[in-house]
């Protein structure tokens, strides 16, 4: 029995973890699975955004009404700050190492996904 | 098939891209006059000529063309603000491209549901111009619209897909402008609202690409990116490759989708340039 609540516990505990792929986190306070907003953060110099991946964007905006986007790793806002929206976003991206995209829900990092594949791939790291 | 009267069209006289003012465009100049935000041409966009049509055929699947990004044509029309109007097109497409979503490309009286749905910002080419060439007529150079584009941004125009309650607009242009242009008399700089500044500084380029030869343009063309480009009196925006006629097509200022053959791109690239981002807003639902 005390087994059992452990086990059940502890499932708890993972499903309340975001569920990041290919790098390290350390949110563990409960948050949405179900995105807002998704983001493909790259570098232009090292890497061409692939053809697949400005479709499935522009599929998420349209089909999933979430905002998604697209974020070159030295953008800025007006005043020379990285923009407010995409800070945790382009974050977590580093850290994976770019590309990668990011999924986002009530303003937290919900899953990182490095370098997508395909189209499908995007639509996939987009819980 | 493709007109051929919309093939190589040029003006009859220029309408803002005289030849004394073209001579100052080389590539150097303009990579000067964009300091900090010049850029080389990454390495990660080259695509050797064998792969272009393949690239194109796939940019026509994804939609990824930077004709896809730009949702509305303007109309110069009399004036001399050819250089501006193109460079406009880029901003809004580096803009558009960003934020993700495919327009499907200008269409003459026509506005995009999407344009107010997904926060599309209508920039002022004539913001630009009026500091370029404050006498109004007689062009101005891409190097000067660029130099200043990037030093202190353009402003939004009056009309817009959506109320933003922009503080600071000016219109379109002083030509005819159109369903999603405003037109208007002309406005010198001394008569934009005050603290304009605050206002234009949220929407510069941020990375300015300068292609060093005709194959390094097609590149950042199949790329998505779009290559402002002056020839034969009058500057426009390259925003799609068409390989079976090798033909670059661009929205041009006067309500029209043209093309430039092969010839004349291979005349015309050098003093061209590809915004490849521009400053984004905090919030996409309140750009300024």
């Amino acid at each position: 029995m005390r087994t059992a609540f452990a086990l059940i516990v502890a499932g708890l505990v993972v499903l309340a973890l975001p569920r990041v792929e290919g790098c390290r986190t350390t949110t563990t306070q409960q948050i949405a699975t179900t995105a807002t907003a998704a983001v493909y953060v790259y570098e232009k110099d090292d890497h061409a955004i692939p053809a697949y991946v400005t479709a499935a964007i522009n599929r998420l905006n349209r089909e999933r009404k979430i905002v998604a986007t697209l974020l070159e790793d030295d953008t800025t806002n007006g005043d020379g700050e990285v923009p407010t929206q995409y800070r945790l976003a382009l974050e977590a991206a580093r850290k994976a190492g770019l590309p990668a995209v990011v999924a986002m829900a009530g303003g937290q990092v919900i899953r990182v996904t490095p370098a997508p594949a395909s189209e499908a791939a995007v639509m996939e790291a987009v819980p | 098939m493709i007109d051929p009267a919309l093939i190589d069209h040029f003006p009859s006289e220029h309408d803002g891209y005289p030849a004394e003012l073209a001579a100052e465009d080389t590539t150097d100049a303009l990579r000067d006059a964009c300091g900090d935000a010049s850029r080389e041409f990454p390495k990660s966009l080259w695509l050797e000529p064998r792969d272009w049509a393949a690239k194109a055929r796939e940019n026509d699947a994804a939609g990824s063309w930077g004709m896809n990004f730009i949702d509305r044509f303007t109309n110069q029309n009399p004036t001399h603000e050819c250089t501006c109007h193109s460079l406009r097109a880029n901003a809004e497409a580096a803009r558009n491209r960003a934020r993700g979503v495919n327009y499907g490309g200008p269409k003459k009286d026509f506005r995009y549901q999407e344009s107010k749905d997904f926060g599309s910002v209508w920039l002022s080419p004539l913001s630009v111009y009026a500091e370029a060439n404050p006498r109004k007529w007689g062009g101005a150079n891409v190097r000067a619209v660029l130099e200043i584009a990037v030093r202190r941004g353009m402003l939004p125009e009056t009309v817009q897909p959506r109320d933003y309650q922009f503080r600071h607009a000016i219109v379109g242009t002083s030509g005819k402008g159109g369903l999603n242009q405003a037109g208007g008399p002309w406005v010198s700089l001394s008569r934009f609202p005050d603290g304009w500044e605050e206002t234009a500084r949220q929407f510069r380029p941020l990375e300015v690409i300068f292609p060093e030869s005709y194959e390094q343009a097609v590149c950042l063309v199949l790329h998505g990116l779009v290559v402002s480009v002056g020839r034969n009196g009058h500057a426009v925006p390259w925003a799609r490759w068409i390989p079976d006629q090798r033909l670059m097509a661009y929205p041009d200022s006067y309500d029209i989708i043209r093309y430039d053959s092969e010839r004349t791109a291979r005349s015309a690239w050098k003093g061209s340039f590809a915004i490849a981002s521009m400053t984004l807003p905090d919030d996409w639902s309140k750009p300024a």
